[in-house]
């Protein structure tokens, strides 16, 4: 595989952002020999867990820390501030066997982070240029895009449950990339846990909003027992439901070419 | 490169940006899991040193142990007719850079916290001895820094030496750093603007000079030239300073013009050392704010995360309310705490003897930076709590304020919160005031009406 692909996640809280990530990220490591950038930037910081993997710090965390540093006037005068973010950001970085997470965790504390997230935009860049696949689960609602972190997005799926307020969002989503021109090549919708009885109306719910509808993961038995008992969705037996439509929304957004 | 055809890997600018998994390294060097590690580079004589000469103490690349890290240190001797002491930080700035041309050889972080991997497929390749990664710097140096004449590097894997240089390397960072820190402005002629404030002040931008960081604290003017040059058309971008309009306001022509442009037209001027006349924009995230407190004609600085009331009744967000969105307010500007630390700080409205009252937590900051015999004059939230208390305050402990009062007598405070300003007669050129001469406007229940309004800027 020689082009590198990026896919973010987003969608309105709860509606299942993290379970498409994970799975999606299943069949990534199933059918690729790639090393996955997985990038958690939801400041709930779920994915670990759902992953089963561990973490000692996000990216918010060493942000704060480099903003402490800047008010005691700790930090070496001749040091470029993006030089070190960018190391201790590395540091963050956990890799396992088959892909490697960072988690961006909350931007927490007060003052001025726009000098921080302006090399922090960067260093992200170079790092995900390091892969092949990097697929970003973002954080809930719209905000993300605002602020313009999904830029140089291939594929955006929007995630969105039989509700209202799940096809909102996706239309404010769809609203947003146009109005603040965010480089998105294609962007999907994705139901999430639709009965098969309402899986004319999330059809048209695409329709309408104008994006093309990538499938729908439907209500998973075993994707229920995995998040109950905290096992990690990477090892959800491929005969799963859940599991079976991811194979099929990868070869409707064109990731199985890819490979 | 044809320059490198000996070398079994490649080396490019194509390569930065590279980083190597800890599954695909060979091993690391330095790193956060080392205690001892440092690159230094060090100017030298031309007879003190034997140019192009290796010198490896301790193991060499193929004798380290695959997928582990270890002690390491780096020494780079230079030396030509035009290299300075003042260069050393330069020359070592440029490793980070160099080291990352290497393809499979990954290189963060600075100094003593340098982080450095090869990847197995590198050393596979042959890429197996220091000796390799000499030859790839020294050719990189001699090419782009026209100015070494002699080049001669020494690396340390041998544990108890890497710790011996360790400590030697620490001192040397030191005193390179408090060189750094008494930088003037007046030494460079290039400053730097940050726009990154303009999404929501679009008039504001900050100028980011070796004396005066920009407001939010997080740019020094290292900062701003490390950024320029990675995205010389980004946000963080040169300003020639140009001609010196005035040392003690801190006015450059350069200045002045980008401000103008930048700001498409708002502000025209920026002096960058006073809270009066023209002073320095204000974003909205700035760390602190000084506001002029008229009842004693002196300043207070308040800083965001400051949760109380200040000494005049007011709270940090009202303060900076006052001056926020990029505009240019008489008496009130953001600031950076680090610009507290600096020699300039409010130097054209008399420095620190004009500096009343600040927060104890900002005083404990920076109080080894501020003139020793004004530390305990200038009052803190845990020494008074109003302005009656600040004013008795001053007088015991004989603030030079204090003087300022008596040499201009002035209304017993009260309603009437208007003092003798001493502005810059350039801030209001009215007819008829000579120019030095400080003036006052007072107005009381002041209904104004007017068909049209004038004001011009002085162009004498």
């Amino acid at each position: 595989m020689s082009r590198k692909i990026v896919i973010s996640v987003s969608g309105k809280g709860g509606t299942g952002k993290t379970t498409l990530t994970s799975l999606l990220l299943k069949w990534i490591i199933k059918n690729t020999d790639e090393v996955a950038l997985v990038v958690d930037a939801d400041p709930a910081t779920n994915l670990p867990d759902v992953l089963g993997v561990e973490l000692d710090r996000t990216v918010g965390q060493v942000s704060k820390d480099m903003k402490d540093q800047i008010e005691r006037g700790d930090l070496s005068p001749t040091t470029p501030k993006q030089d070190l973010l960018e190391a201790w950001v590395f540091q963050t970085l956990m890799e396992s066997d088959r892909f490697d997470l960072l988690a961006m965790g909350r931007s927490e504390g007060e003052g001025c982070y726009c000098y921080v997230n302006n090399v922090l935009t960067r260093i992200l860049d170079t790092l995900t240029k390091n892969y092949s696949i990097s697929l970003l689960d973002m954080e809930a609602g719209i905000e993300h895009l605002s602020r313009r972190t999904d830029r140089d997005v291939d594929v955006m799926l929007v995630v969105t449950d039989p509700s209202k307020m799940g096809f909102e969002t996706s239309k404010r989503i769809k609203e947003l990339i146009e109005e603040v021109h965010i480089g998105v090549k294609k962007t999907y919708l994705v139901g999430n846990r639709f009965p098969p009885q309402l899986l004319d109306v999330l059809e048209k719910a695409a329709d309408d909003i104008g994006f093309e509808l990538a499938g729908n993961i439907p209500e998973d038995a075993n994707v229920q027992s995995f998040n109950m008992t905290g096992k990690p969705l990477l090892d959800i037996p491929d005969d799963s439901p859940s599991y079976r439509a991811i194979a099929e929304i990868a070869k409707k957004i064109g990731l199985e070419n890819l490979v | 490169m044809s320059m490198f055809e000996d070398i079994p890997v490649d080396v490019g600018i194509i390569y930065e940006g590279e980083r190597i998994r800890g599954r695909d390294m060979q091993f690391e060097l330095g790193g956060p899991r080392e205690e001892y590690k440092f690159e230094l580079v060090q100017a030298k004589d031309l007879d003190e040193i034997e140019d192009g000469k290796i010198e490896i103490i301790g193991k060499d690349i193929s004798e380290l142990e695959a997928g582990k890290n270890t002690p390491f240190g780096m020494i780079i001797y230079v030396a030509g007719e035009e290299m300075e002491k003042d260069l050393e930080g330069v020359v070592e700035r440029r490793l980070h850079e160099y080291v990352n041309f290497i393809e499979g050889f990954m290189h963060l972080n600075q100094r003593y916290d340098v982080q450095m991997r090869l990847s197995k497929k590198s050393f596979e390749k042959g890429f197996n001895s220091f000796k390799l990664f000499a030859e790839v710097l020294m050719r990189l140096y001699r090419s782009e820094m026209s100015f070494i004449e002699k080049i001669q590097i020494t690396f340390i894997t041998e544990p108890k030496l890497v710790e011996e240089w360790f400590g030697k390397a620490m001192e040397i960072y030191e005193e390179r750093d408090a060189r750094a820190r008494g930088m003037s402005d007046d030494e460079v002629d290039v400053f730097y603007g940050c726009s990154l404030c303009q999404s929501f002040a679009p008039t504001h931008l900050c100028v980011i000079t070796p004396q005066r960081y920009a407001n939010c604290g997080a740019i020094s003017w290292f900062d701003g030239r490390a950024s320029a040059k990675v995205d010389p058309k980004g946000p963080v971008f040169e300003i020639p300073t140009g001609d010196l309009i005035d040392s003690v306001t801190g006015e450059y022509a350069g200045v002045n013009q980008v401000i103008k442009e930048k700001s498409l037209g708002e502000i025209e001027r920026v002096q960058l050392y006073t809270a009066f006349g023209y002073p320095h924009t204000s974003c909205g995230c700035f760390e602190g704010c000084l506001f002029y407190i008229p009842e004693m004609d002196g300043y207070g600085v308040v800083h965001r995360n400051f949760k109380g009331e200040t000494v005049n009744g007011l709270n940090f967000v009202t303060i900076s309310d006052l001056t926020a969105g990029g505009r240019q307010v008489d008496g009130f500007h953001g600031l950076s705490i680090e610009y507290m630390r600096s020699p300039k700080f409010m130097q054209a409205d008399g420095g620190w003897d004009r500096v009343v009252w600040i927060p104890v937590d900002i005083k404990e900051r920076i109080k080894s930076f501020m003139p020793p015999e004004i530390v305990d004059k200038i009052a803190t939230d845990e020494d008074v709590t109003d302005l009656d208390g600040l004013r008795a305050f001053l007088q015991e402990q004989d603030h030079p304020i204090v003087s300022r009062w008596t040499a201009a007598p002035k209304e017993e405070p009260g309603e009437i919160a208007v003092p003798t300003l001493e502005l810059p007669a350039s801030a209001f050129p009215i007819q008829g005031v000579p120019a030095g001469m400080g003036f006052r406007i007072i107005l009381k229940n002041a209904k104004i009406r007017a068909e049209k309004m004038i004001i011009k800027a002085d162009k004498g």
